[in-house]
């Protein structure tokens, strides 16, 4: 009896001290216990919408659900991305005729006055400059436009300005990095999926000094291409898997051809201003056959 | 009192298992906010989104304790499945508090560090052999676990045996790759609101090939190094200053100390530089003589030719000639002894 009630005794201590260490042994674990998921919930809706058209082969069969309704043929999407406030006067990035000390490599950079392009917006139309627009996820791709084109997208660099500002190509594209100034420009793309990718382009003695770029993956947002040497030097590049995208022009136009008909979604971005109307979904747009519809996206101030 | 004795055993032999098993240790559910650029918005995902995430990664990776990964991962070069159990053990205790529980590069010890521990999610490493966009090889991994990175918090594990540098070296690529599923799957879920199956292969299928690619990267020169002779750090000094050449001292200053005029705050933009993480960053002050990615000449060949990834310093690959690159190497290996040889010349 005696030896019983020790061992229970010794047992309990055992047990005791076992609970106390309990929080000690677990401890690791604690943090993230109460943010992760239980592990047991792993099956199922991971596989919903693999029917879901995304990459550029599955891009070419409607959606199931749709079918009976979209109608067929291909529409043309003409608009304008307009500023509903006033236009900025634009930012002097580099003064002509700036210094050495205060200008890096100012025999080059500083000939002409640099101004900056994260807001170009046209004083009579109130057009955007420099936006893009696209197709969110078009339910096919009309035969024409389904190969990648074959002529590779140059980004130029000239004054220590990149020409274009904002580059949109198709996935797959070639890309160029060119550069017509004659002292060293490096070449700093980073984006989301992508790799960084950052290489300094030789100096151009003559004509035109071209470097092949990066192999490019889709993004949703826009990636930033920027010359630490010459930090003022900015640009951007969009990718997408389809062929449905533009750039507007100084009047803030674009024109969109050749989408599938039925209602598509509209996206638009602004480097200074981000996502336009409807956010990252865009707004409804009705693509009629072989007619054109007009749209205005209007971005507000920030 | 049978009663208690039993109770008492059960208590004593029983606790101490399930006590020390604790709550199964796992990973923290993706971040809410992804960081994607200096100037852009961050991808948001919702409190779903991030479970649903998780619960893809719980399947296809396992939990820190007991790690699984894909079969492509298998294929990277180097990595051992089997040694990834002993890899987290060592990690947790060596790495953990640094670069954090799923290698976030935010453990409780990062907030105090600069520059910050390296988050692996993203699967960006500065210091490698590859060329330019490749990812690091096996080696470049263990070969930085055993040198360190000087003027840094990392320290050099070469003390610890081979097999725990060997494990920890697979740990910190499974921690990585599954780090570039989850941008990759988050990147995909915020875009089109919905993640298929063949999503979730395509992300693994493309980390893993670029991870594969990397032993056929490694940046060899094309022609032997230059002997150390002052004409060769004479031409390197030209290279570093002129600006239609490495423009170097754009960054680094003619001195080298790392104040060049595009070192500082833009005037015009008002940027400082960043790097692809997010954290402001200072070209390196060559004269202290502590390279952070290896002092052999082979190390700074390879820096000067690809640059140091996720950051602003540029690959000189295209630019410079092999020969140009060494005597580059030659005039930073001379940079801290500047002071020395001038003194002694007097």
């Amino acid at each position: 009896m005696r030896s019983f009630t020790l061992l229970s005794v010794v047992g309990s201590l055992v047990a005791g001290l076992a609970l106390t260490a309990l929080p000690g042994c677990g401890g690791g674990g604690g943090g993230s216990e109460s943010t992760a998921p239980s592990p047991t919930t792993t099956s199922g809706q991971q596989g919903a919408g693999t029917e879901e058209a995304k990459g550029e082969e599955s891009t070419a069969e409607p959606k199931d659900e749709g079918a009976a309704a979209a109608p067929e043929g291909w529409g043309t999407i003409k608009g304008r991305v307009v500023y509903d406030g006033d236009p900025p006067e634009p930012r002097v990035l580099v003064e002509q005729g700036a210094p050495e000390e205060k200008v890096r490599d100012a025999s080059v950079c500083a000939k002409h006055t640099i101004y900056s392009e994260e807001l170009v917006v046209d004083k009579e139309t109130k057009g955007i400059k420099w936006a893009v627009v696209w197709v969110n996820r078009p339910p096919k791709v009309h035969p024409d436009l389904e190969p990648v084109p074959s002529e590779p997208a140059e980004l130029n660099q000239k004054g220590c300005v990149y020409i274009p500002h904002v580059l949109a190509i198709r996935q797959g594209q070639k890309l160029i990095i060119a550069s017509e100034d004659p002292i060293a420009h490096n070449t700093n793309i980073q984006g989301f999926r992508n790799t960084p990718w950052n290489r300094v382009l030789p100096e151009a003695t003559e004509g035109k000094q071209t470097l092949e770029g990066p192999q490019l993956v889709a993004e949703s947002v826009p990636l930033s291409v920027a010359c630490n040497i010459h930090p003022w030097m900015k640009a951007y590049i969009a990718v997408f898997r389809h062929p449905y995208f533009a750039v507007t022009n100084d009047k803030g136009e674009f024109v969109i051809e050749k989408v599938p008909a039925g209602k598509v979604n509209l996206v638009s971005w602004q480097e200074s201003l981000g996502r336009g109307p409807g956010g990252r979904k865009g707004i409804e747009v009705e693509v009629k056959p072989g007619e054109t519809t007009e749209v205005t996206i209007t971005f507000t101030p920030k | 009192m049978r009663r208690s004795v039993l109770v008492a055993v059960i208590a004593g032999a029983v606790l101490p298992v399930v006590g020390c098993g604790g709550p199964p240790l796992q990973f923290p559910l993706p971040d809410a906010e992804l960081y994607v650029g200096p100037d852009q918005e961050p991808l948001k995902l919702t409190a779903e989104q991030r479970q649903q995430i998780w619960r893809i990664l719980d399947a296809q990776f396992g939990t820190p304790d007991q790690p699984k990964v894909p079969d492509p991962i298998k294929e990277i070069p180097g990595f051992k499945t089997e040694r990834l159990v002993e890899g987290g053990r060592a990690y947790r205790k060596l790495c953990m508090h640094c670069h954090g529980l799923d290698g976030d590069g935010d453990g409780p010890t990062a907030p105090f560090l600069n520059p910050r521990p390296r988050d692996y999610r993203p699967g960006v490493f500065k210091f490698t052999s590859t060329a330019v966009g490749a990812k690091p090889t096996w080696d470049d991994l263990h070969y930085t676990l055993v040198r360190g990175a000087p003027g840094t918090a990392m320290p050099s594990f070469r003390a610890y045996p081979e097999e725990t540098l060997a494990a920890l070296v697979d740990y910190v690529i499974y921690l990585s790759v599954r780090g570039q599923v989850e941008r990759l799957l988050a990147a995909t879920l915020t875009e089109f609101d919905e993640l298929a199956d063949e999503d979730i292969e395509d992300a693994i299928t493309l980390v893993a090939g670029q991870w594969k690619a990397a032993p056929g990267a490694v940046v060899q020169p094309d022609s032997d190094k230059a002997p150390f002779t002052m004409e060769s750090v004479k031409r390197g000094r030209e290279l570093f200053l002129a600006s239609d050449k490495g423009n170097c001292a754009a960054c680094h200053g003619e001195s080298g100390r790392g104040d060049g005029p595009s070192a500082e705050v833009d005037p015009n933009t008002g940027q400082p530089m960043r790097d692809y993480w997010g954290f402001r960053i200072r070209p390196t002050d060559l004269t202290t003589g502590l390279l952070r990615g290896g002092r052999r000449p082979i190390d700074i060949y390879r820096r000067i030719h690809t640059g140091v990834k996720g950051t602003p310093m540029p690959g000189q690959a295209g630019n410079l000639s092999s020969d140009e690159i060494w005597d580059l190497v030659n005039f930073v290996l001379y940079l801290p002894y500047q002071g020395a040889q001038a003194r002694a010349s007097e």
